[in-house]
């Protein structure tokens, strides 16, 4: 019989890129693992109608994991990025300066909490299902950020199985039918199942609250010059008046973008 | 020129057929050992090499331990075979994904449980109520469509559905329990053919009301679509629809269908209960699939006036924008 070493299927990490970049267009790449990817897909075309509107130059590409936005960066195939806080914390090799943030109702930050039904203790968690947004498939750092939120919570789980979800509605519709044990969800997304199935929402038990999560700031990579980071800013700035721009914003949960400040990274 | 063979000679050709069949079958699995963790022996079939499975198979193997053999696709091969060569490597558990791969699950392996994936319609396949034998379903529950229909349509409260009593009833009853506990009033109006939709529509139609296109199998057409669509669209009537994003694509207001992503974890999270917890099969039995892909047409909502609240938008897993032309 065949053997095949370890797992060699390979994944798929690029999303989709909605055009070829051709000559004299830059990229900006964008990961965000707390992002509904699906629904990112469909927004390439809205955001790529606002970046031609601002006539930046640029193309929006989409990756699903964080090691694709590495190869990209560390390539000098990106003149901009847009990535999660916290990788952008654990690049400092990839020369990135944030320039912008995104911001919802004026919040630069987001929670996550896990909550459960509210039954038992949660410790009963040990070995159960977690229902999670996870992007690139990466269940095991899901898997980690949880079991060590439970700790810090003073909770004894070694072990928990992360079921992955597109979305966070889909984990709290998994939890309230009792699909999976737990889910880790933006209290957003909690407010939204109140209105659609108040009872569910009802009985949900908060074990504990992630620390405000920096919303994936926009960053340059490398030299760029500070009149096109000017440039880029400007038009960013007015992204929610364009028909477009507005609606891809919508898609990303987010309503305006605000000018990085160093102290955002720390808190 | 006709060529003469003995009836022993024809045994033997057959049995030297046999032989390579076998020979080839075996080749054909592949062995994905986990050493550091060695585990049960999960033998897993798939239907057929298309790329349809390929995610959820590859999920379930990333986040399973143990001694796994992949058969990738029973298509084209003696079924019966298929059993020989898994009885003999003594599974503690078989997963087949897809319905030809659950088949002969079903009928030619009577020595291990057997976990299905991706079945369309498992009830009508005949693997409901069966001893040994736990799945995840395909088809997302009525309660689990309408909670992500209701996120757009907060005050949705009444819906009509036309059906075919003889297909679906069985659904339409799940149906009207479920909805009855997110406050929806589903209204079923039972119909003979496709063409009577029509007819029917006028008297349970009404302003207030939404329609939903529900998976039966003989009212689902082209033709039964384009004229709800038609009509609804004329009648500012939401139309919610079942099994495919395509129809939100087309004109219906939103869809909900199946989202692979949760599958193959959600399998194999089945697989570890069943083979590390030791929970019988009955106990697991058949699950609903966890998530939903809801597309929602944003110009079919703006025809019929539907105000779309900016902050569900991010909770959308596809948005189709007509006007918003692809590059």
């Amino acid at each position: 019989m065949t053997l095949v070493a370890g797992r060699s299927l390979t994944f798929i990490v690029v999303l989709t890129v909605a055009r070829v970049v051709s000559a004299g267009e830059g990229r900006i790449v964008y990961f965000d693992p707390d992002a509904n990817h699906q629904a990112i897909v469909n927004t390439i075309s809205l955001f790529n109608d606002f970046l031609n509107e601002a006539n930046l130059g640029l193309v929006f590409q989409p990756v699903s994991t964080a090691s694709s936005l590495h190869d990209l960066v560390a390539g000098n195939q990106a003149e901009f990025a847009i990535l999660s806080a916290n990788v952008l914390r654990n690049s400092k090799s990839l020369n990135l300066a944030p320039i912008l943030v995104p911001s919802s109702g004026g919040d630069i930050y987001y929670r996550k909490s896990l909550v459960d039904a509210g039954g038992g203790t949660p410790d009963d968690l040990e070995g159960k299902g977690v229902a999670v947004t996870v992007s690139g498939g990466d269940t095991a750092s899901a898997a980690q950020q949880i079991l060590e939120g439970l700790r810090n919570a003073g909770h004894h789980v070694k072990s928990i199985s992360v079921i992955p979800v597109s979305k966070d509605v889909d984990a709290l519709l998994a939890l309230s039918f009792g699909q999976v044990a737990a889910a880790l969800v933006t209290d957003k997304s909690v407010e939204v199942l109140k209105r659609i199935n108040p009872s569910a929402a009802a009985g949900l038990r908060t074990i504990f609250q992630t620390q405000p999560i920096l919303r994936s700031p926009l960053c340059s990579v490398g030299a760029v010059s500070i009149a096109r980071k000017k440039q880029l800013s400007d038009a960013f700035k007015k992204m929610a008046a364009s028909r477009a721009g507005g609606r891809a914003m919508q898609t990303m949960g987010f309503d305006q973008w605000t000018d990085f400040e160093g102290r955002m990274l720390t808190k | 020129m006709i060529r003469r063979v003995t009836p022993i000679a024809c045994a033997l050709l057959a049995l030297a057929d046999c032989a390579a069949a076998r020979e080839s079958l075996v080749k054909a699995f592949e062995h994905q050992r986990s050493d550091a963790a060695p585990g049960p022996r999960i033998v897993v079939l798939r239907s057929s090499n298309q790329p349809i499975f390929d995610a959820p198979l590859r999920s379930f193997l990333k986040e399973t331990t143990g001694d796994l053999w992949v058969l990738p696709s029973v298509a084209d091969r003696d079924p019966e075979l298929i059993g020989e060569v898994t009885r003999s490597l003594n599974p503690a558990l078989v997963v087949a994904f897809g319905s030809a791969a659950a088949m002969i699950a079903r009928d030619h392996i009577k020595t291990a449980p057997v976990l299905f994936v991706m079945v369309l319609n498992y009830r009508r396949a005949g693997l409901a109520g069966l001893d040994g034998v736990a799945g995840i379903a395909l088809e997302t529950p009525p309660a689990v469509e309408f909670a992500q229909f209701k996120m757009v349509l907060p005050s949705l409260r009444r819906v009509v559905c036309f059906y075919h009593a003889p297909s679906s009833q069985e659904l339409v009853d799940r149906s009207v329990e479920a909805l009855a506990k997110l406050q929806v009033e589903l209204v079923p109006v039972a119909i003979d053919t496709p063409d009577a939709i029509a007819s029917a529509y006028a008297g349970a139609v009404s302003a207030g009301t939404a329609v939903w296109y529900l998976n039966d199998p003989v009212l689902i057409n082209a033709k039964t679509f384009a004229w709800l669509r038609d009509r609804t669209l004329a009648d500012k009537i939401p139309l919610l629809a079942s099994l495919s994003d395509d129809f939100a694509a087309k004109g219906a207001l939103m869809s909900v269908s199946v989202d692979f992503t949760s599958l193959g974890a959600q399998a194999a999270l089945a697989a570890r209960r069943m083979l590390v917890q030791r929970e019988p099969t009955k106990a697991i039995g058949v699950q609903d699939p966890i998530g939903a892909t809801l597309s929602l047409n944003l110009d079919v909502a703006r025809q019929i006036g539907i105000d779309v609240p900016a902050e569900i938008i991010p909770f959308i897993t596809k948005l189709i924008v007509a006007q918003s032309s692809p590059r």
